[in-house]
């Protein structure tokens, strides 16, 4: 049974087959962004036992994205992205049995695969592309704990949910549409991040992102 | 009468000075978060009765101290007086089955006269904080952790801070009857 990249390949080919009215057919898009961090009962644990969230950039984080944009339609694309969720750093001051302080370090970095489904609706001529989207998939924590002996790494495995909306930049030439910017705002849901006790962190977030696009 | 071979009394010394500063400064007591062990059992603090195991917390890596048995209790004496601490701030961190039990224990003096015992919230690794008003005058207090019941018992926390003395509205905490006598001269002047 094919997958859903599969079906909107086949869509995209079979259109373009019967004469193609899609401004774009493929597009590759970076963007960089910021969101608050998330609190949970898992934070809050790490609170309990000590520990103290660390310093740099204390109540936001920096996330990273990477799409493949596949045209479907004029209006209908399908999205791949590969992007940050979620990270996080904590440690703990404590001391050691001879009165030397040492910290020990959590921290963990959570990432997604996700298939989205993106409807736009091009204005001005196709310069702005105003567009909404949704969809899922994978995503995975790595997760550390640092002593003052050992490095513990582990890897959380779930899924996220994710919708975003945003508005696309795209000079237009005749009918062919190069390269453009855009700014997306989008949020997401991604339960993936459990302790022992069974607390379970949101690596979800709410961001503001700023990229480019390019392709043909 | 018992002698220490020099061999002890230097092992004795350096365990002295390994454990003198085996917490935070405003930290009332050593190693409040169960986390040095010597072995299979905590360096920080003495089991008097049972057996405690170093069990993993809300990490693998965080251990707490499981208690195995009805009887089983771990003491720590912490040498500090009225002048170091005329309120003192607890938070604890536990879990237990419901048929188990931790109790606190302050042996003000540490003369074996228990004045306050209070069970420790267990349920589920809740952070339980309160102040307790200590005696206006004591030297020395022997911290006890203890259990009642069966079942399993873990403790991942038992610290004890200094605060300000205006945090502790209730009366001191009155020595038993014969409690040690603080032997001190210099600690008679409360200041109070």
């Amino acid at each position: 049974m094919p997958g859903p990249t599969t079906l909107i390949l086949i869509a995209g080919i079979t259109h373009a087959a019967e004469g193609d009215d899609r401004l774009e057919r493929l597009m590759f898009e970076t963007s960089i962004g910021a969101g608050p961090r998330s609190e949970s009962a898992y934070t809050q644990r790490l609170d309990d036992f000590g520990f103290d969230r660390s310093l740099f950039l204390y109540d936001s984080m920096l996330m990273l994205e990477g799409s493949v944009v596949l045209g479907v339609s004029e209006n209908l694309s399908g999205v791949l992205t590969v992007g940050r969720l979620d990270s996080d750093s904590y440690h703990r001051d404590l001391l050691r049995v001879g009165g030397e302080d040492y910290d020990e370090f959590h921290s963990w970095d959570t990432w997604r695969l996700g298939l989205y489904g993106r409807y736009t609706l091009p204005l001005a001529g196709g310069w702005l592309v105003p567009y909404v989207q949704g969809g899922g998939g994978p995503a995975m924590a790595l997760a550390s704990y640092r002593d003052e002996d050992c490095e513990l790494q582990e890897r959380h495995m779930g899924v996220h949910l994710a919708a975003a909306a945003g508005l696309q930049v795209m000079p237009t030439f005749g009918e062919h549409r190069y390269v453009g910017s855009f700014v997306q705002v989008e949020s997401s849901w991604a339960p993936v991040l459990e302790n022992l006790t069974g607390d379970v962190h949101d690596s979800g977030h709410r961001a503001l992102m700023f990229g480019v696009r390019a392709g043909y | 009468m018992a002698t220490l071979t020099s061999g002890k009394l230097t092992t004795a010394l350096f365990a002295a000075a390994l454990l003198a500063g085996t917490a935070c400064d405003d930290d009332l007591l050593n190693d409040p978060g169960f986390d040095m062990w010597c072995g299979d059992t905590l360096c920080a603090w003495d089991v008097e009765y049972g057996r405690i195991e170093k069990v993993p917390t809300w990490h693998t890596m965080d251990e707490g101290a499981q208690m195995h048995g009805p009887a089983t209790s771990i003491t720590q004496f912490a040498d500090f007086d009225h002048h170091d601490a005329r309120c003192i701030y607890f938070s604890l961190l536990a879990d237990a089955d419901d048929d188990a039990r931790l109790v606190l224990e302050l042996d003000f003096q540490g003369d074996g006269s228990v004045e306050y015992s209070h069970a420790i919230p267990d349920d589920d690794w809740e952070l339980v904080g309160y102040h307790i008003t200590p005696p206006t005058r004591y030297s020395g207090v022997r911290f006890r952790i203890r259990m009642e019941g069966s079942g399993r018992a873990v403790i991942a926390q038992v610290r004890a801070q200094e605060a300000y003395r205006e945090d502790c509205s209730a009366a001191p905490i009155e020595l038993e009857p014969g409690a040690g006598k603080l032997e001190d001269p210099s600690l008679w002047d409360t200041g109070f």
